[in-house]
């Protein structure tokens, strides 16, 4: 199925939660990440099921150094 | 009696070669616990305003802290107090190393230097023994060449020396004091006061590791170091790519600062010169601090070219001299780099006075006749060794150039000013106000010019509420979350500010700021509080520890106000308030307005008037009424 991931569309598998998607964009789960518009918190990664055509933004801290 | 330890000082009155200990008593000390906060106490209680930083009069600070020599990741942080040379501010700057951890192991707290030296001097330190020694040998020398003279000299190979090379001997207003030849108390020209004193270098022998007073509960802070590393990404990283790991991160953004703070974006060029590159090439090994496990130094080296024994670059480093000057070499960065280690130069200062020459080329405001001959064109890593070597020695353009960007800009007229990105005549780190705009107020509002660990950055709010990142930040009250980092509101503010207090009591407990913080490092607030308990049997609070961050900043501003600082000062480039050119980030835009409603708002949060002048309740607040009789 496909859904977009900041904008950018994403081939992933029936089933496939937000970590899974994090994980095959080669991020982890140090993100902020909102599914249609709705910010989730960081333990719903693991368990929340991503649909056809959801819209996924993905933010990465940038710290310092 | 307190039950906090005293403080013991060494005093060195180098007009007189007269060498005197004192104690601070632990009542003061607990207000004052280390670092900065240490530095201004004692600065503060006998310098007045209009001293010329390069004059006899200006003191010279070295300092650690109660928690300095533990053995936990971290604690091994240097700090210099003066007064600026480059910024006419309080100087403020931090190093790593061994240096600071052996220099509390000898048993001192600080060293206050005073007067001027009639020859070069070193201050030898081994406990009690404490010495001045003549430095003509080393004069002269770049640094490398200076530790290994005085370590055959003194006949021992067991030593720690902090030290000024040429550039600090030639009053470089932005030279640094570098030890292990390759870790640098950076910023704000603290090299050329040690130079203007004939002070070439601080040498301590080393000892043995401290021990915590309560040993048992200190290891359930370092006995699972390894798991605690392993489970935080972020520090993970550090360690395997350095600092410079996230620059192309920056780039991808848009916000990595280039050609001049012009634009955000390096493109394809940003990918040559991060961290990950850097590991895949010239990286020879990784290097830490007295007792860090996170060992996130570089090593890197390059046959017949870099010598492993200078380092490696940071990211500030490979930005100034990387996507500042739109150079994609690494080896030309970490030449840079090796020469500013050499020649004792602050790479972020070094790198962007450079950029802006190389802006006044392409503008026609500077000719290559005036550069002496030489094509300082952006682009060209190529001229960094000749260039760097003639700024430490000050000769043709160098001479100039060793003003630092602003004074320069000034020189060459009403066209040049715009062109130095400074903020109290600093050069701006590589972190964009535009990306991240409560760093981008701090910058402005900081006491010591723009300085990027001076509070947390502001895309860890985007972070959810259960992360890591923000559950720390909450200890601190703040408990707030943004879509978009790019905002600047009064909710920001108040992250600027709980960020600035927690940093600034950091640098007063003289912790490293990857090991130690309010949000994705090795350890938070809580652990903070209990390596006090379990180090020194401190039993102390997130509230004490962020008073003592709160005072040492109303300290230095109290400095600079007597010096007539003030709202004028608090100001950024005007070329941050344009819109973004080009990349990922084009069109987005710093609104001039929302900056200065934001630095209002951090005027009144934290009890100063529309000057930016500590009000008397503030500092009665704060224990500080003794200043206002400063
Ligand atoms: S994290 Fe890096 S800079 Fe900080 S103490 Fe450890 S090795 Fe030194």
């Amino acid at each position: 199925m496909i859904v977009t991931m900041n904008q950018k569309n994403m081939h992933i598998d029936e089933g496939s939660r937000v970590i899974d998607l994090l994980v095959s964009a080669g991020l982890s789960k140090r993100v902020a990440v909102w599914v249609n518009d709705q910010r989730l918190l960081q333990k719903e990664y693991e368990t929340r099921q991503l649909h056809e055509g959801d819209r996924v933004k993905v933010l990465r801290p940038l710290g310092g150094g | 009696m307190s039950v906090f330890p005293d403080a013991k000082i060494l005093d060195v009155d180098l007009s007189k070669g007269a060498i005197d200990t004192k104690t601070l008593s632990g009542e003061i000390y607990r207000l004052y616990p280390g670092g900065s906060s240490l530095g201004l106490y004692l600065a503060l209680q006998e310098m007045g305003a209009g001293i010329d930083p390069l004059s006899p009069e200006n003191m010279l600070i070295f300092s650690v802290s109660v928690l300095t020599g533990l053995p936990i990741s971290g604690q091994s942080r240097l700090t210099i107090t003066t007064k600026s040379p480059l910024t006419g501010t309080i100087g403020d700057s931090q190093s790593g190393g061994f240096f600071p951890a052996q220099l509390k192991i000898n048993g001192y707290d600080a060293i206050i230097f005073r007067g001027k030296s009639e020859k070069p001097v070193y201050l030898y330190i081994d406990g009690e023994k404490v010495a001045l020694k003549d430095a003509s040998s080393v004069w002269g020398k770049v640094t490398g060449e200076a530790e290994k003279i005085i370590k055959e000299e003194l006949e021992d190979e067991q030593l720690e020396i902090a030290q000024i090379g040429p550039a600090g001997e030639n009053m470089v207003k932005y030279a640094s004091i570098m030890n292990m030849s390759n870790r640098a108390n950076g910023r704000n020209g603290t090299g050329a006061v040690m130079g203007s004193k004939l002070l070439k270098a601080v040498v301590v022998k080393k000892g043995k590791a401290r021990k915590a007073v309560d040993q048992e509960g200190f290891k359930t802070l370092t006995g699972n170091v390894k798991e605690r590393i392993t489970e935080n990404e972020g520090v993970e990283a550090l360690g395997q790519f350095g600092t410079d790991g996230e620059l192309n991160s920056h780039n991808r953004d848009g916000f990595l600062p280039t050609r001049n703070f012009s634009s955000g974006y390096f493109g394809d060029s940003a990918k040559k010169i991060t961290g990950t590159t850097m590991a895949k090439t010239i990286l020879k090994g990784r290097d830490t601090c007295f007792s860090c496990a996170i060992r996130c130094k570089r090593v890197v080296e390059v046959e017949g070219k870099v010598d492993p024994f200078y380092g490696g670059p940071e990211y500030e480093t490979c930005a100034a001299f990387g996507s500042f000057c739109q150079t994609e070499n690494l080896e030309d960065i970490a030449v840079a780099n090796q020469y500013c280690n050499m020649y004792g130069l602050d790479t972020i200062s070094c790198g962007a006075t450079i950029a802006f020459v190389m802006e006044c080329m392409e503008k026609g405001i500077l000719t290559k006749e005036d550069a002496d001959g030489m094509d300082i064109t952006f682009g060209n890593g190529s001229i960094y060794p000749e260039l760097i070597k003639k700024i430490a020695l000050r000769e043709g353009i160098g001479n100039m150039m060793a003003e630092g960007s602003y004074r320069m800009a000034e020189k060459l007229g009403p066209e040049a000013l715009p062109l130095s990105v400074s903020v109290k005549k600093q050069e701006l780190p590589a972190h964009m106000p535009q990306y991240k705009p409560a760093m981008g107020l701090i910058y402005a509002v900081n006491n010591f010019g723009a300085d990027h660990q001076s509070c947390e950055h502001d895309p860890f709010l985007t972070m959810p509420a259960d992360a890591k990142e923000q559950v720390w930040l909450g200890m601190l009250g703040i408990n707030l979350q943004y879509d978009d980092q790019k905002t600047l509101d009064d909710g920001k503010v108040r992250f600027a500010i709980a960020g600035q207090k927690f940093y600034s009591m950091m640098d007063s407990l003289c912790l490293c700021q990857f090991s130690w913080g309010p949000s994705w490092q090795l350890y938070g607030p809580a652990e903070l509080v209990d390596a006090c308990k379990y180090g020194i049997g401190w039993e102390t609070s997130v509230q004490e520890l962020m008073d003592i961050g709160e005072r040492r900043i109303n300290m230095m501003r109290w400095f600079n106000v007597r010096d007539g600082f003030s709202a004028k000062d608090d100001v950024l480039p005007e070329r941050l308030f344009d819109p973004m050119p080009n990349g990922p980030s084009e069109g987005h835009q710093m609104k001039k307005a929302d900056f200065e409603k934001a630095r209002a708002s951090y005027y009144g949060f934290m009890g100063w008037d529309n000057d930016g002048k500590p009000t008397e309740a503030t500092l009665r607040k704060l224990s500080l009424n003794w200043l206002l009789d400063k």
